[in-house]
């Protein structure tokens, strides 16, 4: 625990220190951070729980407009509105996604997490509830998260002090349950367990988690709408930077966010925003495909430095 | 009240078979191979947008043309990509639902993302049905659907390749056994479904008009279909196309036409968790 502890201390202390030298670009690493978040807490559900959530954007649209509800509408200040929009976001993100995971699962789950984002992106649209979602044009203008210094620093310890909790959590006995559960959920039933309460529990972590930064990222983005809350394409590229840094690994969820939004920053300056997600999507594609364990945990294998071990508590198994 | 009643079940017919034509192949194609293809509503897209273009230059033989292209796509993206990883369900569906994504950015790259093109049908004008105003293209759309549903469900009960298609998602090593060769039953559906995609293509972006993401309603009405009637079923598949075809002109008529994509939706995810197998399918997954 305590060598964890070192070893997160290293990589806040490895990721904070290049924003002192770039200071133009504390935007790119306020981005990543945000995006390692999300990426690490839907890797901490979905690849150690064994259920493909495609619905995490739920817990992260939910607080965002939460949040953005209470600070344009409401008048509420920043923190107490982005409090509440955790509050809500992660509360009704898991009361609809724990009784689902605890009736269907494999790919019954999988289309319904699916489903559930398209329904809400439709349901922010229409004129019903236009008027308190804004529809196309969304909440705007709200308090706004500058970037900065103390934001760039929070919000990477804030990431790295998740990442530590999420490991010592896949470590603890817990996680050992949720790993047996994983491969045989009848044979941890037989033992008297309940998987699902474990499942229920890495849920709930989880949407926590993810709530928290998408509170955060729609007051640093300054509005709130369909495309940076309840987003397919935004989901998709949640899991691709997961699945490109190694998301059985939390690490590896870290380093994926922060290899594609700099491979992004880079791309914005040459090509259209279409093209760009062509890229993106197609790197997603090519890795899911050709190497379902991740790119980064391939490169590194073939170097030998850390082998691939296929006994390890996570496999590489596709989900 | 009765004009409204009237217009329901006349349009929830007509729209049923063209919901029919889209939604048989995929649910053949993915009961077949016990997972969801994302892709295919996509292709559909691309059907559309190759008509679009060809009739521009050759009239209405740009139907038949489009009709084959898009069977030929969806064959070869069985062969180089679906064959591979079709033994995991989990892979397919997320790798499809990339390769959607893929070519969605590709097409609003090619032609923007606001811009709907429009085209003339083929059979011009309307008549009347016990009232009802229909354009004469739409009926005899909805009449190859019907031909095309029945058309199926003979195959699968008195041809071999039907009973092939039946028989792989009940057992595939039995299947394989008994001497079925599953590669190549799977592709003929994924040649045939597509061909119907091709065609759904046609009627829906003229009904819709063609634009780069006009791939997401169709998923959603094909979802639900395959879902209500269950997998690899014909007669869920016919059974489902009429309720969802209703049910969606009925919310459009008597609700708001804003909230049909949301309510065909909400039906998907009900019977997704309270009866997984549809009507009278399989449970995959």
């Amino acid at each position: 625990m305590i060598k964890e502890g070192y070893k997160w201390i290293i990589i806040f202390v490895v990721f904070s220190i290049p924003t002192i030298f770039f200071e133009n670009r504390l935007y790119m690493f306020i981005l990543a951070s945000f995006f390692a978040i999300f990426a690490m807490s839907w890797s901490f559900f979905t690849s150690f729980s064994g259920y493909l959530n495609l619905g995490h954007v739920i817990f992260i649209g939910l607080a965002g407009y939460t949040t953005a509800i209470f600070n344009y509408h409401l008048d509420f200040p920043i923190f107490p509105s982005i409090i509440i929009g955790v509050i809500v976001g992660s509360g009704v993100g898991w009361l609809y996604l724990y009784p689902l995971h605890r009736k269907i699962s494999g790919l019954s789950f999988e289309m319904v997490t699916f489903l559930s984002i398209l329904v809400l992106s439709d349901l922010v649209l229409t004129s019903y509830l236009r008027p308190i979602t804004g529809g196309d044009l969304g909440i705007s203008p709200i308090d706004t998260l500058l970037s900065s210094y103390p934001l760039a620093i929070g919000l990477t310890a804030f990431m790295c002090i998740t990442g530590y909790l999420f490991v010592i959590f896949l470590k603890s006995d817990y996680g050992k349950v949720l790993d047996f559960a994983r491969e045989n959920r009848d044979l941890v039933k037989t033992a008297g367990l309940d998987p699902h309460k474990y499942s229920g529990l890495c849920l709930l972590f989880s949407g926590i988690v993810g709530a928290i930064g998408g509170a955060l990222y729609i007051h640093f983005s300054g509005s709130a709408g369909v495309k940076n809350t309840f987003n397919l394409g935004l989901m998709i590229h949640i899991i691709i930077l997961a699945i490109i840094g190694g998301r059985f690994s939390m690490f590896g969820s870290l380093i994926g966010a922060y290899m594609v939004v700099f491979l992004e920053e880079i791309l914005r300056g040459f090509v259209s925003g279409p093209i760009e997600n062509i890229i993106i999507y197609s790197l997603g594609f090519l890795v899911y495909f050709f190497s379902p364990e991740g790119l980064l945990p391939r490169i590194v294998s073939l170097k030998n430095i850390l082998p691939l071990n296929k006994d390890s508590v996570a496999d590489n198994r596709r989900y | 009240m009765l004009g409204d009643i009237l217009y329901v079940v006349i349009y929830g017919v007509v729209f049923a078979s063209l919901y029919g034509i889209m939604t048989v192949g995929f649910s053949f194609i993915c009961g077949l191979g016990g997972f969801y293809d994302i892709t295919l509503p996509a292709y559909m897209m691309v059907g559309a947008f190759i008509y679009v273009f060809l009739s521009n230059h050759i009239g209405g033989w740009a139907l038949p043309i489009v009709v084959l292209a898009v069977g030929l796509i969806c064959l070869g993206h069985y062969l180089v990509f679906i064959k591979k990883i079709r033994e995991s369900p989990f892979v397919v569906f997320f790798a499809t639902i990339l390769l959607a994504l893929i070519i969605e950015s590709l097409f609003e790259h090619l032609f923007t993302k606001s811009y709907v093109y429009n085209y003339e049908p083929l059979i011009e004008g309307h008549i009347r049905i016990l009232g009802v105003k229909l354009s004469k293209d739409l009926i005899v759309g909805g009449i190859i659907g019907w031909i095309a549903l029945f058309g199926l469900r003979f195959i699968t009960r008195n041809t071999n390749i039907g009973r092939a298609i039946i028989a792989i998602p009940q057992s595939a090593r039995g299947s394989q056994i008994i001497g079925i060769n599953i590669t190549r039953v799977q592709a003929i559906v994924y040649l045939i479904g597509g061909m119907l995609l091709g065609l759904g293509a046609y009627y829906y972006g003229g009904y819709l008009g063609v634009r780069s993401h006009m791939w997401s309603y169709p998923l959603i009405i094909m979802f639900t279909i395959t879902v209500a009637g269950g997998l690899g079923s014909i007669d869920g598949v016919m059974l489902a196309t009429l309720l969802i075809g209703f049910l969606e002109v009925a919310v459009v008529t008597f609700i708001d036409p804003r909230l049909r994509g949301v309510i065909v939706l909400l039906v998907g995810i009900i019977i997704l968790i309270f009866k997984p197998k549809g009507f009278a399918g399989i449970r995959i997954g």
